[in-house]
């Protein structure tokens, strides 16, 4: 009944497998249905533009093979690790375009997740305690504003506002372009510096959602018996709040937060455009106007592998906190 | 019985809760003493009021509730004038209590074992492994294996969580357990095994007992007095025996004809008509006025004072009725 047994283990690690090939097929699938040719797009870019030319790279990039043959081979280039070659960046592998890219947005992302959510649990438990105090009706109040607002225009407003208008802070790049930069603390402050905005602006816009949840899963534990049983019981308050009501309202938030993790590596598109980050997102975008299938494919494979993983460690996690969890 | 010492005595009890309409009058003037390992009921209908007593008593009253008047006291001291570590030391080591609900007592991701143990460590300033011993015998107390300690609530049935509760409940041997309707949510077998153990305990420990529920006939087999609540004002209050006779208020008698007797003779069961009055605005006279069978004209004066009938009887109504009717 207690502890993660091995069947547990298998059975959500085989369960997981089985997403992941779902993901992967649907991953090379979708780029071929996106319409296109991407061998004529790419013989237009170069002078020639000719049929041979295009012809060429058909075969080069295996192409002209069924479409059976393809997939059998993008497979067999996932176990081995290889993403193939970006058609636009040729010949670089796809692999070393994301493992440059996935650094930049990890940063940005986890830190606002992270950051995000911690705020989020203290500003929604202070107002849920105080609940109808300026306070609360305050925080309340601002996240249904903040919540209306679309996030590119947050974005937009802080490069204008704080970039622009002010220049406190770089209006994009992840650091400071051609800048020599001996030490490592003078670098790391560099980069810290320019992931504020971005930070700050995921952070405004994912806040007030996980307020609001936090407030509410408090209040509604307040409202339970084993609450005023706890105040009966004559137990202190901290113990009252942090053993039986915290504990409890945290578990709905930690499935978000393991949900939000999982989409960390893809999460951040908009984010990365407005600021003109150099994470995956803008690798995506850019992969997709020029037709780059590989590199496309590679991005939503890491993408679908990471969710897959998070979500799996998470399965693993969640009945270590919660008992009620079954184990089947 | 009135030579006893007194546990609890409540004096002219009123509670309010704040409506969007206005007032609710949900407590209005309740007095009643507790005596010494007395085993005393309160009943009545649902909203009736009995729960918000009980809450009172624990000053566990929140949100919209207040207490507007009149005492408590306990063991002499007045329970409304506490600090709030008087309070908190109040609750549980003199008084405890038994929530209605058996499934929502406990909290579902603590083990039961850890959850008595608060309740003791919270009083008590014991090492965690003594802490332990105890919550285990107290497990023994209510026929549970101890070595259930580590479970979680929802591995044991809602009968064996309701016992968990009442074990808590005797943790620190307080003078007074309040039951608030302990077994609505279990099963008439699980309820009876419950209430048999919660009277076994009550004679070996000697703690009295406010056992609150609308089951009628479940106290007359329990209790040595009871109490009866209408539209937050107290009907009767009345040794089982004379409760037995048929009790003296209208009210109590049609509460003693709506339920069915499992051993005396087959009789017709009848409802009382009508339903209670709004407590926001209440009528000026008797609040049963609308559906005593006995109602006069000057029910509609007043309601009616609790008057003393000795014997520790007394009854709210201004045409009493006498053992023969009904």
């Amino acid at each position: 009944m207690k502890g993660i047994t091995v069947k547990y283990v298998c059975k959500r690690f085989f369960s997981a497998l089985f997403t992941l090939w779902v993901a992967l097929t649907f991953n090379f699938l979708l780029p071929r249905m996106m319409g296109g040719d991407p061998a004529e797009f790419l013989a237009s870019q170069t002078a020639l533009g000719s049929a041979e030319y295009a012809q060429q790279v058909r075969e080069q990039f295996g192409l002209d093979k069924s479409v059976f043959e393809q997939y059998i081979r993008y497979l067999g280039g996932l176990v081995r690790g290889d993403l193939g070659v970006s058609y636009t960046n040729f010949p670089i592998p796809v692999t070393e375009i994301i493992t440059q890219a996935i650094p930049w947005t990890l940063l940005v992302v986890l830190v606002s997740t992270l950051l995000s959510f911690l705020i989020a649990w203290i500003i929604g438990t202070l107002a849920a305690l105080k609940k109808g105090s300026w306070f609360d009706n305050l925080a309340v109040g601002t996240s249904f504003y903040i919540q209306s607002i679309p996030y590119f225009w947050v974005g937009m407003l802080l490069v204008m506002g704080l970039g622009y208008h002010l220049g406190w802070f770089p209006m994009g790049h992840a650091m400071t372009p051609g800048a020599e930069l001996s030490s490592f603390w003078a670098k790391a402050g560099n980069i810290a510096y320019h992931a504020c905005l971005p930070v700050l602006s995921l952070v405004i816009v994912s806040l007030a959602g996980r307020m609001i949840m936090m407030r509410s899963n408090i209040l509604q534990v307040f409202s339970e018996d084993y609450i005023v049983l706890a105040q009966a019981k004559g137990l202190r308050r901290g113990k009252i709040l942090t053993k039986y009501a915290l504990r409890n309202a945290l578990l709905p938030s930690f499935t978000g937060l393991m949900l939000s993790l999982g989409q960390a590596v893809g999460g951040a598109i908009a984010t990365e455009i407005i600021f003109s980050y150099p994470g995956i997102g803008l690798t995506i975008m850019n992969a997709i106007l020029s037709h780059d299938y590989p590199l496309v494919q590679g991005c939503f494979a890491i993408i679908a592998l990471s969710v897959v993983a998070i979500n799996f460690l998470a399965d693993l996690i969640y009945p270590l906190i919660d008992p009620r969890v079954s184990l089947d | 019985m009135e030579n006893r010492e007194i546990v609890l005595s409540v004096k002219d009890l009123n509670v309010r809760y704040t409506a969007d309409r206005g007032e609710v009058q949900a407590v209005t003037n309740v007095s009643f003493d507790i005596h010494k390992g007395e085993f005393f009921g309160l009943a009545g209908e649902s909203g009736c009021g009995k729960s918000t007593v009980a809450f009172s008593i624990m000053q566990l009253l929140k949100g919209a509730a207040r207490i507007a008047g009149g005492s408590i006291q306990f063991n002499g001291r007045n329970v409304l004038a506490f600090t709030k570590e008087e309070l908190r030391t109040f609750r549980w080591e003199k008084s405890s209590m038994v929530l209605q609900s058996a499934m929502n007592n406990l909290n579902p991701v603590v083990t039961i074992g850890s959850q008595l143990m608060d309740a003791i460590l919270a009083h008590e300033a014991l090492p965690r492994r003594a802490a332990q011993e105890r919550a285990r015998e107290l497990l023994k107390l209510v026929n549970i294996d101890p070595a259930r300690i580590k479970a979680y609530p929802h591995e044991l049935s809602g009968g064996m969580r309701q016992r968990v509760v009442i074990a808590m409940a005797l943790a620190l041997r307080p003078d007074l357990v309040i039951f608030d309707e302990p077994t609505t949510a279990l099963d008439v077998v699980v309820q009876y095994n419950i209430i048999r153990r919660i009277q076994e305990l009550k004679r070996r420990m000697g703690f009295s007992v406010l056992f609150i529920t609308h089951d009628l006939p479940l106290m007359l087999e329990m209790c040595d007095r009871i109490a009866i609540m209408y539209a937050g004002r107290m009907a009767e209050i009345a040794p089982v025996e004379r409760l037995l006779e048929g009790g003296a208020h209208p009210y109590t008698r049609g509460l003693l004809q709506a339920f069915p007797s499992l051993v005396g003779p087959r009789k017709e069961l009848r409802g009382i008509p009508g339903s209670v009055p709004d407590l926001i605005t209440p009528p000026a006279g008797c609040l049963f006025y609308e559906r005593c069978a006995h109602r006069q004209e000057d029910c509609l004066l007043a309601p009616p004072a609790l008057e003393d009938l000795g014997g520790g009887h007394s009854c709210a109504c201004r045409h009493m009725l006498s053992k023969e009717v009904g």
